[in-house]
Order: C-alpha cells, then structure tokens, then sequence
C-alpha cells in the first residue's frame, strides 16, 4: 500500500507544478496612442510606457524599403486585451501585434486604405481601437479586423 | 448579457461617429499640453494685474475647451493629469499675484473685461468674414443689374434682393465699426487709469494687446470697406445721408482713440504714422462720402427738372438755391402767372415737399453742411416765391365765395317759391 501512495503523490505534484496560473481581468489599453519616430537603427522607443522595439520588418512589409525610414512617425496604441496596433502616415494596413518572448508577433495585418492613410490617428474605444484618417469616416478595428464602417 | 453591453457601447461609439469628425486623442492631449505650458510661462513673466487677469483668463478658457474631456486627460496626460494640472496653474498664478502685490477683486473686473474683449474681438472677426462674403454678393448682384438694365437703380428692373443685401451689408459694416470702438474702449478700461498715469510696463502692456486685437488693421479694415460699399452701391438720397452720418460718427469716435493712441506711440515712429495714415485714409473716406451726397443732391433737383448750377459744398448750394428763387421771384424768363403757378406747384410738390423739407434740410444741418440761419433765409425765399406765383389768390378766393352764397339764395329762393304741396 505505501508503494502505491508514494508514485501516486510524487505524480500530483508533478501536475500541480506544471499547471498555468492565469490572472484575470487584466487591462492593458493605453488611454492615447503614442507617436514614435523611428530612429537610424530602426527602432522605436516609448519613454511613457518604458519599451523599445526594433520595427525595421515591419517598415519593409508595408513600404517595401527599410532604408530610408528615419522620417517615419510610427503611431501605436495598445488595446484592452494586449494587443499593440500600429500604423503610420501612407500606410494601407493597421498591424496588429500580440507579445512574445522578447518581441512583438503578428496577428493580423488588416487592409485600411488602397491609397494610403493621409492623416491617421488611433484613439481608445474599449473594447475596440478607432482609426481616424482625416475627414474619411472613422472605423472601429479589433484585432480580427474592422469591425464597423468599411473598408476603402 | 455581454453582446448586449457590446452592442450598447457600439451605438455609442458609432453615434459619436455620425454626428462629428472623429479627431485624434493624441493631438487634444498634445494640445492641451502645449497650452498649459505656454500659460505657466506666461504666469512666470507677469509683470501686472492685467496680465494677472489675463493668465486667468487663459485658464478659464482652458477648462471651457477641455472640461469635456476631463476624463481622457486626466489617463493620457501622464503624470499630473487634468485637475492637478489645472490646481498647479492656478497656484502658480496665485502666487505669483501675491509676489506683485494684486488684490482679487481687481483680477475679477479686469477678467470680466477681458472675457469681453474675447467675445467682442470673436464678434469682430465673425463680422468680417460675414461683410466681405455680403460685400463680393453686393458687387456680384450689382454687375448683374448692370449687365440688365445698363442703369443701376433703375425702378424697372428687379433689384429687391440687391436692396436687401444692400441694407444688410450697411448695417453689417455699422455693427462692425461700433464693435471695434466698444473692443478699444474695453482694452483701455482694464487699465482704469489716463495714458499719461500709466506706467510703461502697464503701456507696453496695453500695445502689446492694442496690437494683438488689430486695433489699428481694423480700423483701417472698416474705412476700406465702407469707401468700397460707398462705390459699390451707388446709393442716393436718404441711404447716403446715413453713410454720411456713420462716417461722421466713425470719425469723431476715432479722434478719441486717435489721442490716447499718440499718447501711448509717443516714442514709436512707425505706430504714429500709422495713426496719422489713418487720419489720412478718414479724410479720404469723408470726402468721397461728402462728394457722393452732393453729387446725389445735383441729380435730384436734375431729375425733377430744376437746372441749378452746379453745387460741391453746403454754402455753394445755399447762394445756388437762393439764386434759383430769385430769378423765380424776380421772373427773369418773362414766364405767364399760369406756367409760373405750374412750375412752383412741381417744385413744390415733386422736391420741396417730399424731399428737400422732409429729408435733405434736415440732414443738411445736422451734418453741420448748413446753417439753421441759411435754412431759414431758404425757407423765406420759397415763401416769397410761393407769395409771388399766387398775386390773384385773395380775389379768385372771394368770387368763389360770391358765387358759392349766390348759387346758396338761388337755391333756396326756389324751394320756398315752390311753397308747401297743398292737397
């Protein structure tokens, strides 16, 4: 019988110690969005919320160029659940990230503008994230995607 | 239970879209912050009260700007927030005021005054934009009729929209010009003291706001505006003694500014002759005024069909007029008493009596362009040639007055010759 319990025991503390710890309800959305100029090194860095991420892939996704990036304004802002959404000036999509080990993956790459954003802004809505570009009418983005309005 | 709550902030979200452009968090936070800066510097820099009440005046208008969005502010405006933000501000001016010895009550009166001037300087602004969008209509609509009817003011054609515009336009500029006066007049008052006694940090004070309300770029902006309604209209009679009135009226209320504003330029070469450029353009503007009403005047008596010499002043209209009546009285042409009767009762009814007794004589004086005394010897000269066209009327008055009791007795001779009917 004691050769039975010993296993047994070792075997729920084993499962006790590998099970995940979630905490819940967490907020993470910045109030207002945060504009970064991308440096030589192609990063960006946020005095406010003390991070800094090297965005250089990300400029060659959207522009096809990650040399001449110094005179990018990169805007981002981090909704209720997490996730960071970024754009900028001449953009067509809104990237969506979610944290990773020491770095930012891509979620969702969504489509806002065939031509270009002129004058983008991204302002708080919980639960969803506005864009704002100029007079156009304002949409609201989750992470899967506009959410309402359409798409240009 | 959550789609419901989804779908209730969607609305709202989707309601704030539809009634206002979407503007960016980022940028009124931006705002907000920059304002606030530049009025702690400002606090730092007040030398007196006036720009004590005016740092708090700032402030006022800060919290009517973004009181709404309290709530933002108070999450993205990292550290301090809105309130303590706004707390600071107001502590910084306190003590500030304290350091240069102000009293509260004078921050009160000098801040409902500048809040006036605000609103009056929004007013003026709001006027402008109004006038010049009436003035290009006015001058639009005006070529128009021209193109028509090749006359402008002509009875025939259809110019009721270009008259209602017109009148619009006028009051517009009369509005405009007693705002900027009333906006002046509110600068100087904050200082509550003459030119002379003020000190020269309290002038540099009221030059810097004399400057920043365009004190002087509005005065020159409604004298241009009216010498171009003035050429624009082509207006006559009684509208032109109106203008000439609101250019009298302009003027005398800028020689009262003109003088505390030489007082406060004395040492400014630039600014006095700025003033005195003004002086120049007022002259400008009188004389065009005065020449348009002389002008319409010399059409008048033309338009009903009495040759006078022409007059450009109010003494040569005087000696033109009596000399007009005297070679009625004297009847120089050698004219029957029948055509001379009808000419007096033309003159008489067609001009004297609707529009030179009525209108033009009056204004006249008031305008201080004639005398009461040349009105009078005018008047007695009329009489003379009403007295002089109607020799026969006491005798033509008194056959009518025979022949009225005659026809009376013949009349009543025959009813009772007829007697009572007897039956």
């Amino acid at each position: 019988m004691k050769a039975m319990f010993v296993p047994i025991g070792i075997s729920f503390f084993i499962l006790a110690g590998c099970s995940s710890l979630i905490l819940k309800p967490a907020d993470f959305a910045w109030p207002v969005e945060s504009v970064l100029s991308v440096d030589s090194q192609g990063k960006v860095q946020s005095e406010r919320y003390s991070f800094s991420v090297d965005v250089k892939a990300l400029l060659f996704a959207e522009t096809q160029d990650s040399v001449n990036i110094l005179k990018i304004n990169l805007r981002i802002i981090r909704d209720v659940k997490g996730y960071y959404f970024i754009t900028a000036s001449q953009f067509k999509n809104v990237y969506v990230f979610e944290q990773t080990v020491g770095g930012l993956k891509l979620k969702n790459k969504i489509l806002v503008a065939q031509s270009g954003l002129t004058e983008p802004a991204l302002n708080q809505r919980v639960p969803y994230v506005q864009l704002v570009n100029g007079k156009n009418p304002a949409l609201l983005l989750t992470e899967e995607g506009v959410f309402e309005g359409e798409k240009k | 239970m959550k789609t419901i709550i989804r779908l209730i902030a969607l609305l709202a979200i989707v309601n704030c879209n539809g009634t206002a452009q979407q503007k960016s968090d980022y940028d009124l936070v931006q705002r907000f912050q920059s304002l606030t800066k530049s009025v702690a510097n400002s606090i730092d820099q007040t030398k007196t009260v006036q720009e004590c009440a005016e740092a708090n005046t700032s402030i006022d208008a800060i919290e009517k700007e973004f009181g709404d969005e309290k709530i933002l502010i108070n999450k993205a405006n990292y550290p301090d927030g809105y309130d303590k933000t706004i707390e600071q501000l107001r502590g910084k001016l306190l003590i500030r005021q304290r350091d240069l010895g102000v009293i509260e009550s004078q921050i009160v009166r000098i801040t409902e005054l500048e809040v006036k001037i605000s609103e009056l300087s929004d007013q003026v602004k709001k006027l402008t934009s109004q006038n010049e969008t009436l003035m290009a209509q006015v001058q639009q609509l005006t070529a128009n009729v021209k193109k028509l009817s090749g006359d402008l003011f002509n009875a025939a054609t259809p110019m009721d929209s270009l008259r209602s515009m017109i009148v619009k336009l006028r009051q517009g500029l009369q509005e405009r010009d007693a705002l900027i006066f009333a906006l002046t007049d509110s600068l100087f008052m904050q200082y509550d003291k003459n030119v002379g006694d003020m000190k020269d940090v309290e002038k540099q004070g009221l030059i810097s706001k004399i400057d920043r309300h365009g004190i002087i770029g509005n005065v020159k902006r409604s004298i241009i505006d009216n010498i171009t309604f003035l050429e624009s209209t082509q207006l006559k009679g009684s509208d032109l003694v109106t203008l000439v009135r609101q250019q009298k009226r302009f003027q005398s209320q800028w020689i009262g500014l003109s003088t505390k504003l030489a007082s406060l330029y004395l040492s400014g070469k630039s600014k006095k002759s700025e003033v005195a450029f003004v002086d120049s353009m007022l002259a400008t503007w009188g004389d065009k005024v005065d020449g348009a009403m002389w002008r319409s005047l010399n059409m008048l008596f033309k338009e009903k069909g009495f040759i006078l010499k022409e007059f450009k002043n109010g003494d040569d209209f005087v000696m033109t007029f009596i000399a007009f009546f005297d070679d009625q009285i004297q009847n120089i042409n050698k004219e029957s008493e029948d055509s001379r009767y009808k000419l007096f009762s033309n003159f008489n009814e067609s001009l004297w009596q609707t529009d030179l007794k009525a209108t033009w004589l009056p204004a006249l004086i008031e305008l201080q362009k004639i005398t009461e005394t040349q009105k009078k010897e005018l008047e007695a000269k009329y009489d003379r040639w009403h007295a002089s066209v109607m020799p026969g009327a006491s005798w033509l008055t008194y056959i009518l007055i025979v022949l009225g009791v005659l026809l009376i007795a013949i009349v009543g001779v025959w009813i009772f010759r007829k007697g009572p009917k007897t039956t």
